[in-house]
């Protein structure tokens, strides 16, 4: 399914790496155990949806975006696998 | 309102009941309004999980038994407690049979999250009614849900709801009723799936509570397709006037958050809770051993001579009052969790603090019962209960009984006057008030490194993930807060007194018998079991620098690590014109002079009291909440050796230096 939203572009980078205030579009999750890509999963993070990162803590982490009409807090490690386009 | 009744025993119900939803989503605000705020709390066996089982009444006067399962987002949970809902739900949890039916709660202003597990609840063929929760805030936010279009959407019977007011609560239990008499399955299983879909066939052999997919492409196309199916269903079943999609931190919000004021903040916040349950909590406690002393005294005067007034006296009073002088302490600590938790505030403190504690393998919400245990371990144990994820809630409670609680100070206070000179450094810092930082902060480094050799090595297998949903800022509710604060005092007593008073009674049979002969020298501690093995232990404790009245006192501090400046005072009977403190002070200074005590061994006592878990009440409450001896005799087996580790080093490193 990520394959149809996943154009390559030269602007895909880690979630991890998004700052405060943009507005994102999950393309991939990547490289991620198993038991946390359930976990992301169920929460809404798949391929297509958008997310505003709202505040990222001391030195980055955790990263708390919106989704789907909430925030969701999570620590850089865990959205480095994430993959998304600015909008 | 309704005229919602329950009856004494859920057991006896003929029906059982599954409320399944989300964390955040008010399942259990509608499990309370359900039951009557009448219900068990228990463990599930073995986990540290807690079990909440009522029974409701319906309107034809039948009952049926209500079992509230952990907050999940999808069947394939990844921490323990959302494990128990598959497990539950599979039949797999012993005494509990299959539920008849599920009663499934969203939360209406987070529909499309929500509506996941229920795409795999629908997949299970369990019979299902839908509560969408919160109809009052949707409605607040020009959020509408069209209930009659998404029960047919989904083929389930759906009611709009507000379980805080206990709006809709009246078809909700006549729709209970029809599912239950005449239960029905929803067509919609794997309606996600187009037919022709690759997946398709896979999955239709798969069961749904079966083992999860394992292949990343399989489990990202499965939730891609859950997602499309869900969104498609939202669009047609629900309006919103405004566009509430974009993101808005509140301006409260921002400041809890903000870099430069949320450690400030937070702060004072914390520091008025440690102060609540180091000062607040004093005077009840304090009114409660002077009510269990003058009781034991007056039992000891009153009463006839013998074993069972002794045992009553010295064993089975102070016992008692062990167990009931710690409710100020957790009372005052539950409410102030149960306001940050409820208010919201606790997720915002635990993304201030998760970078700090994720370095020594902890997470962000380990803080607040870390910080509870510098004044006891007993609440701060107790107050893991926040912690989300089974392997740092472990973590937690086995290092937090290092944080130098307030029953160690008499100690420290003691030796530290009897021992330290009170010097300036640089002019400025006293050195005793520098030695008694030292503790404290051996204390929290030695908690660190457990913490981390505990992650590293016992607890790496379990996944611990911090992603998690921040529940936005609100006004907490007295009530929820107050449930709370009983609900834990409740569950401490009932659990707690038990194994609290059994040590009791056993430590005062060793410290009393066998009796000392008439016209014994000394303290009659001397004679007893108590005595004896603390002097057989000398030759183990003497690489420590501690000698045999040292061993005594030790031993007999293990129900309360207080208990040592008394029995150090009696065994060297000293007498009651003095002030306990000051003679015990002056004693060991004469001691001090005459070489029979050195400052070597203070410090290596002060050392040995830092780690060891000189604590029944800790234990009992360890037992309590991780359900298992295992880590209950481990966390005594691991500070006890590293206090003896401690204190030889101290004693035999400083020793070398000191010649």
């Amino acid at each position: 399914m990520e394959n149809t939203t996943a154009t390559v572009s030269k602007e895909e980078r880690a979630l991890s790496s998004v700052r405060v205030g943009q507005k994102a579009m999950i393309s991939a999750i990547k490289s991620c155990p198993a038991e946390l890509l359930h976990k992301l999963v169920s929460m809404g993070i798949v391929a297509g949806s958008e997310v505003t990162v709202t505040q990222r803590g001391f030195f980055g982490s955790p990263i708390n975006i919106h989704l789907l009409g909430s925030v969701l807090s999570l620590r850089s490690a865990e959205a480095a696998h994430i993959q998304v386009h600015p909008l | 309102m309704t005229d919602i009744t329950t009856t004494a025993d859920s057991d006896d119900c003929p029906k059982s009941i599954a409320l399944v939803g989300n964390p955040n989503c008010g399942k259990t605000t509608l499990f309370n309004g359900l039951t009557g705020s009448r219900y068990k709390v228990a463990n599930y066996p073995g986990v540290t999980v807690e079990r909440k089982e009522g029974s409701l009444t319906l309107p034809h006067g039948s009952c049926a038994k209500i079992v509230d399962l952990p907050g999940t987002y999808a069947l394939v949970g990844s921490s323990l407690d959302e494990k128990i809902v598959t497990k539950f739900l599979r039949g797999e949890i012993p005494g509990n049979s299959k539920p008849d039916l599920i009663i499934a709660v969203v939360d209406a202003t987070n529909l499309e999250r929500n509506l996941f597990l229920i795409s795999e609840l629908i997949d299970t063929e369990y019979p299902i009614v839908l509560a969408i929760n919160m109809m009052d805030a949707a409605e607040r936010a020009s959020i509408k849900v069209y209930g009659e279009l998404l029960s047919r959407a989904l083929d389930i019977p759906v009611v709009p709801i507000t379980a805080r007011t206990k709006s809709g609560f009246q078809t909700l239990l006549s729709e209970i009723t029809k599912a239950l008499e005449t239960p029905t399955i929803s067509s919609k299983r794997l309606a996600w799936i187009p037919e022709e879909h690759t997946l398709r066939r896979t999955i239709e052999t798969l069961s749904p509570l079966g083992p999860a997919a394992s292949d990343p492409n399989v489990i990202t196309t499965i939730g891609s397709l859950r997602y499309a199916w869900i969104r498609s269903i939202v669009r047609k079943t629900t309006s919103q006037s405004s566009n509430d999609d974009i993101a808005v931190v509140s301006p409260l919000d921002r400041l809890f958050t903000s870099r430069i004021w949320g450690l400030p903040i937070m702060l004072v916040i914390f520091g008025l809770i440690f102060q609540a349950i180091f000062l607040w909590a004093q005077l009840p406690m304090e009114i409660i051993s002077g009510v269990v002393d003058s009781l034991s005294a007056w039992a000891s005067s009153t009463l006839p001579p013998g074993i069972l007034t002794s045992l009553l006296a010295e064993g089975i009073i102070p016992g008692v009052g062990n167990v009931i002088v710690f409710v100020p302490q957790i009372a005052v600590l539950f409410f102030c969790i149960g306001f940050l938790e409820d208010s919201g505030y606790l997720s915002r403190a635990a993304f201030l603090l998760d970078n700090f504690m994720r370095r020594v393998g902890l997470q962000g919400r380990a803080f607040i019962p870390l910080l509870s245990s510098f004044a006891c371990a007993v609440p701060g144990i107790l107050s893991t209960r926040s912690i989300p994820t089974r392997s740092d809630r472990l973590a937690t409670i086995m290092i937090a009984p290092l944080m130098s609680c307030s029953a160690r100070l008499p100690v420290y206070a003691v030796l530290i006057a009897a021992f330290i000179p009170p010097t300036l450094v640089g002019g400025l810092i006293s050195l005793q008030g520098l030695v008694l930082l030292g503790m404290y902060l051996l204390g929290v480094v030695g908690a660190c490194g457990v913490a981390w050799a505990l992650k590293k090595c016992l607890l790496w297998k379990e996944s611990c993930f911090y992603v998690m949903e921040m529940p936005p800022l609100r006004k907490p509710i007295l009530r929820i807060i107050l449930r709370g604060v009983y609900d834990s005092v409740a569950s401490f007593l009932k659990n707690a007194t038990t194994i609290i008073l059994a040590c009791s009674v056993i430590v005062w049979f060793l410290a009393s018998y066998p009796k000392a002969e008439p016209g014994h020298q000394g303290n009659p501690v001397q004679a007893s079991y108590a005595g004896k093995l603390g002097t057989a232990i000398e030759p183990a404790i003497k690489p420590l620098g501690f000698n045999w009245e040292i061993g005594i006192a030790i031993l007999s501090s293990f129900p309360a690590r207080e208990v040592f400046v008394t029995t150090l005072s009696t065994i060297y009977n000293i007498g009651d014109d003095d002030d306990e403190h000051t003679g015990l002070v002056k004693t060991l200074q004469e001691r001090n002079q005459t070489g029979r005590f050195s400052t070597l061994t203070a410090l290596s006592l002060m050392v040995f009291y830092v780690f060891a878990c000189m604590c029944m009440s800790t234990l009992a409450v360890c037992k309590r909440e991780t359900g298992s001896w295992g880590w209950t005799l481990g966390m005594f087996g691991y500070m006890t050796a590293l206090a003896y580790i401690a204190s030889l080093a101290v004693f035999q490193v400083g020793g070398l230096f000191l010649k």
